[in-house]
């Protein structure tokens, strides 16, 4: 008489044997074979398997295992806009308010997601940014993940959650129709940066440069910016960053070591290497530029908090450029330079401007009694 | 009419209507490996056992059969959609009365042991159903599992899953 393969006794580490679950036994649900498991937790939804996972040490990792990965492959067209409501972010507990939010607009098999990286349009030789559903089906677990767009020049977006960038896509097409903010913190990859081209890297999505800096919002949140956002470029680099405390503006210039023309630093935070200089400790920006041999055509630096440190101890001269710096509202310091005029405003709001831009400026420049190299300045804008 | 014996662990015999036995993988396996299909064999004298699923449970497993007799067999992976499968109002009422309960488990298992996919795949989404929207310990309390966390450990673990909450 044949019969199925009967499941074999398994051998203990004390040499004795164990029996194979046999049906009927007392709690059968934690002895049901992996794959029975697995079927199960198939239909469940994140939030259920979250609840999965509380239940036993041995549902744990199924619950786990059984979540949708990202597929690599390819996706003929990403689209990725804001993620609405997602700016009520509250102080101790915005990151995880964020992630909710994040989560809640998954589960709620929205076609969008946010960046937290924002790139200036004319800088991508397509239209708009995009992203296409189920993409990212499991981007709110942030197991890394990387999309390469295939766009000229090549870019990708990695969600900076986590440093690893284990999957790959390739789009064939990129939009980009309206500016990247939100609470996903997504980069645009190594690829696009390795171009030499003018840069903007910006680490909070709250900061929406296209408001003419002047919807700055400052919340207790921190996105990473990475050194590789800065490797390549040759030309001029913008960090801006909602907070540069936690940022290495060290790591990012010496990653444009010798190459860079010029480089905008705008915090509404003091960035450490402003507070080790105060404090006299190594580290600081001029340290930083010192030693990665920086010949800039310009430098800025601006942050709501750090202004009396460029006042009373940022000492910085750039050859091709002015620095002025004012103590009165509301415009504190800028950058003079034969690339274009750009002020910075105090207390969370910048405001750029170029000469050759299309705006019609009156600029009044008078020194400051505290320092004759440091100005105050007046713009009437028409 | 063939009919194809079944033996199940606690020796009791379940003459089956072979057609109905083309649901399940396994047993389909056995029945040509065995010939059972050729003329020349009489099956009716060879039984096939099933050492790992009770007499109670086949029974349920044939019954199930029954109800489902001509309906498309399915091959491969399951590539539907999770989210779009819906239990029938008849299967809804056939796991019903063994929901919660180790039954319905053991049907579970033997549609996985049997591999009939149909059955495995309704049996699992009716499981499913009775997790939706429940905490950790409420599918612990309902199910029989015990609690194998420690508080820290839990804490952790409600930590790591508050953002979805």
């Amino acid at each position: 008489m044949t019969s199925p393969p009967a499941k074999r006794c398994r051998r203990n580490r004390d040499n004795t044997f164990s029996r194979p679950p046999t049906i009927g036994d007392p709690d059968l649900f934690s002895k049901l074979p992996d794959d029975c498991l697995l079927e199960i937790f198939a239909y469940l939804e994140h939030p259920d398997l979250d609840a999965v996972s509380c239940v036993s040490q041995r549902l744990r990792p199924l619950s786990i295992r059984i979540r949708p990965k990202v597929r690599s492959g390819t996706v003929d067209k990403i689209r990725i806009t804001r993620v609405g409501g997602n700016c009520s972010i509250k102080d101790n507990t915005s990151k995880i308010i964020t992630r909710i939010q994040c989560r809640k607009h998954f589960q709620e098999h929205e076609t969008k997601y946010s960046l937290s990286m924002f790139f200036s349009p004319q800088w991508i030789t397509t239209k708009t940014f995009s992203h296409e559903e189920g993409l990212h089906a499991d981007c709110e677990y942030c197991n890394g993940l990387q999309q390469q767009f295939d766009n000229d020049p090549s870019i990708a977006v990695l969600h900076p959650l986590f440093d690893s960038i284990p999957k790959a896509f390739n789009f064939e097409t990129v939009e980009f129709d309206e500016v990247i903010l939100g609470d996903l913190l997504i980069a645009l990859c190594k690829k696009y940066f390795d171009v030499p081209c003018k840069r903007r890297v910006f680490s909070n999505p709250e900061i929406d440069p296209t408001m003419d800096r002047g919807g700055i919002r400052r919340y207790n949140y921190y996105s990473r910016i990475h050194e590789w956002m800065a490797v390549g470029c040759s030309e001029e680099l913008e960090v801006l960053s909602d907070d540069l405390a936690p940022l290495e503006p060290t790591g990012i210039v010496r990653s444009v070591n010798g190459t860079l023309s010029s480089l905008r630093i705008i915090s509404t935070q003091t960035p450490k290497q402003f507070d080790s200089y105060a404090r006299s400790l190594p580290g600081s920006l001029s340290n930083c530029a010192r030693i990665a041999n920086l010949e800039l055509d310009f430098l800025e630096i601006s942050g709501a908090y750090s202004f009396s440190y460029i006042l009373e101890r940022y000492r910085l001269h750039l050859p091709g450029s002015w620095r002025f710096l004012a103590d009165a509202a509301p415009v504190i310091t800028g950058i003079f330079s034969p690339l274009g005029l750009i002020i910075s405003k105090r207390n969370d709001c910048a405001l750029e401007l170029c000469l050759n831009g299309h705006k019609e400026i009156t600029v009044k420049i008078s020194p400051l009694d505290i320092d004759p190299s440091v100005f105050s300045v007046e713009a009437t804008f028409h | 009419m063939v009919l194809i014996t079944l033996v199940s662990s606690d020796e009791q015999n379940f003459p089956v209507e072979r057609e109905l036995l083309k649901q399940s993988g396994t047993i389909e396996t056995l029945i040509v490996n065995m010939n059972l299909d050729d003329e020349d064999t009489d099956a009716a004298a060879m039984p096939i056992p099933l050492p790992n699923v009770k007499g109670d449970v086949l029974e349920k497993v044939i019954q199930w059969m029954e109800h489902h007799k001509g309906d498309p067999v399915k091959e491969g992976d399951n590539e539907d959609n999770n989210a779009e499968i819906v239990v029938p109002q008849w299967d809804d009422d056939f796991f019903k009365p063994a929901m919660y309960g180790s039954k319905h488990l053991e049907l579970t298992v033997a549609a996985s042991y049997l591999d009939i996919k149909n059955l495995l795949t309704l049996s699992c989404k009716a499981i499913s159903n009775t997790f939706k929207g429940k905490t950790g310990p409420q599918i612990r309390e309902e199910w029989g599992v015990p609690n194998e966390f420690t508080p820290e450990e839990e804490e952790a673990i409600r930590k790591e899953n508050e953002w979805s909450e």
